[in-house]
């Protein structure tokens, strides 16, 4: 038996030498391909998940919610303490509804004064979180929402305060939110009472990082950050968070979105801004811009 | 069920372990994926749970070689980096040659305790470590935050012994010395 073991150990190898070899090219070479041509591995990716989770959802679902029950469960032992901390809360809101509700009142009143409009097209899709990125080195969720549903890239996914992230990668029936923290997240923002552009850039920590910032000396803990929708990436003014400076004196972004207790997210829907692209022929008819000046050049 | 006389045992158990192990194996993997992709922790964090699954991997490499073909071990990897949005097919490339590397470490020892074994494990570990991200710098692409993947380096190494006992206890893999496999081997030489 050692002679036939010995025999079968030998006409064995060297195959599986070839086939190990055979699997690990394999491999390599769909990571190079992944390398060369991005998207289409991407999409492939996305193709593949959107295969497997939505079919796992039964299992994860109760699991999660199982899991966050018995959390919440915890924290109601601390729960008097909450409630006192609440009320106090509560009494400062009601000073900061009262404000709200006369600013909204003057909003309002200077909207329609110069006659201006929300954009109309900013609706939404809401998406419920099918699961998250598997790791702490990537920070993004999937959503239950897909190309079924009209999602394209780039778009903005909120909670109800804030922005979470962007669409990146969509499958027919999922997709996946890149959130802030990610560290491949850059976005382009505007810190609020100075108005200076900054990028605000993930670094796999709570608060992400305000880059390329013109004039540090302009902004002070606690402005508003909102998007820019420079570059057409995001629509203009989502509010991101807070300003916060950190041990080591770098200035941050306090999200206000509540990435603890993620749920839902809404997806912005958004088909892109017009462009204007020429100067000329704006304002003066097409009758007259052969032969007479037009009438705004006599202005200047 | 009446107990079939013990030289059978053997042969029946061999059979049997070809086809149950690798659906255990299976299985404990796809368990392994779902709980990481379970959307409880969305918070960014500078720590992380070991990498059970790789050390899974090659506590089964060396404890149980033939019950993992390496066609499943690619598999599963590469299923894992499509999920957790890492290159896809470098780690599991790399996680499949330190996982046969192991078997043939496991195969080819005269002798092989625990302490070997634990060492070997985490000199494959090491090498997975330091080649992903060689690779990874050699071809420009974007790099996994250094501390957390030294962080998580340690804590697998660590947690191998863990990984180990629950091999041997709750799924009775048997340490390599005792592989009747192995017994001839060192019987020829």
């Amino acid at each position: 038996m050692a002679q036939d073991q010995t025999k079968h150990d030998d006409y064995v190898t060297p195959i599986r030498r070839l086939l190990v070899g055979c699997l690990v090219v394999l491999l390599l070479g769909i990571f190079l391909m992944w390398r060369i041509d991005n998207p289409r591995v991407e999409r492939l990716r996305a193709n593949v998940i959107d295969a497997i989770i939505p079919r796992m959802d039964w299992a994860m679902a109760p699991v999660t919610a199982a899991v966050n029950l018995a959390r919440d469960f915890r924290s109601y032992k601390q729960i008097s303490q909450q409630n006192q901390e609440l009320r106090k809360e509560l009494k400062k809101m009601k000073i900061f509804k009262e404000a709200a509700r006369q600013l909204e009142e003057e909003n309002a009143r200077l909207l329609d004064l110069n006659k201006l409009k929300l954009d109309p097209k900013l609706t939404e899709v809401s998406g419920i979180i099918l699961a998250d990125s598997g790791s702490p080195f990537n920070q993004s969720v999937l959503l239950n929402v897909g190309h079924r549903d009209g999602i394209q890239d780039g778009w903005a996914a909120m909670d109800g305060l804030g922005l979470v992230g962007r669409i990146f990668g969509i499958g027919e029936n999922t997709s996946r939110v890149i959130l802030l923290t990610d560290i491949s997240s850059r976005i382009p923002v505007i810190i609020e009472p100075s108005g200076q552009n900054a990028f605000v850039s993930g670094d796999n920590s709570i608060a992400p990082v305000i880059d390329f910032l013109e004039d540090a000396n302009q902004v002070r803990p606690g402005d508003r950050i909102v998007t820019s929708g420079r570059g057409g990436v995001l629509p203009p003014d989502l509010l991101l968070g807070h300003l916060a400076v950190d041990t080591e004196m770098r200035l941050r972004v306090r999200l206000a979105a509540d990435y603890e207790r993620l749920e839902f997210v809404r997806v912005l829907r958004d088909y892109g801004r017009e462009e204007i692209k020429e100067t000329g022929q704006l304002i003066a008819p097409e009758f007259q811009s052969s032969d007479a000046p037009s009438p705004n050049e006599g202005g200047r | 069920m009446t107990h079939p006389p013990q030289t059978r045992v053997a042969g029946d158990d061999m059979a049997l372990n070809g086809l149950i192990y690798p659906v255990i194996f299976i299985f404990i993997s796809l368990l392994f994926v779902f709980f990481r992709m379970l959307p409880l922790d969305l918070m960014a964090r500078n720590w992380t749970t070991p990498d059970f699954l790789i050390c899974f991997m090659l506590a089964w490499s060396m404890r149980k070689p033939e019950a993992i073909p390496a066609i499943l071990i690619a598999a599963v990897f590469l299923l894992q980096d499509c999920l957790f949005q890492r290159p896809p097919g470098l780690y599991a490339a790399l996680a499949l040659l330190a996982c046969e590397w192991s078997k043939r470490q496991a195969l080819h020892a005269e002798e092989f305790p625990l302490l070997i074994e634990w060492l070997t494990a985490a000199m494959a570990l090491v090498t997975l470590f330091v080649g992903y991200r060689l690779i990874l710098s050699l071809s420009f692409s974007e790099l996994p935050p250094f501390r957390l993947s030294l962080f998580e380096l340690f804590i697998t190494m660590v947690s191998y012994p863990v990984v180990v006992g629950i091999c041997r206890y709750g799924l009775r893999l048997r340490s390599p010395q005792s592989l009747p496999f192995d017994k001839i081997k060192r019987g020829r030489s």
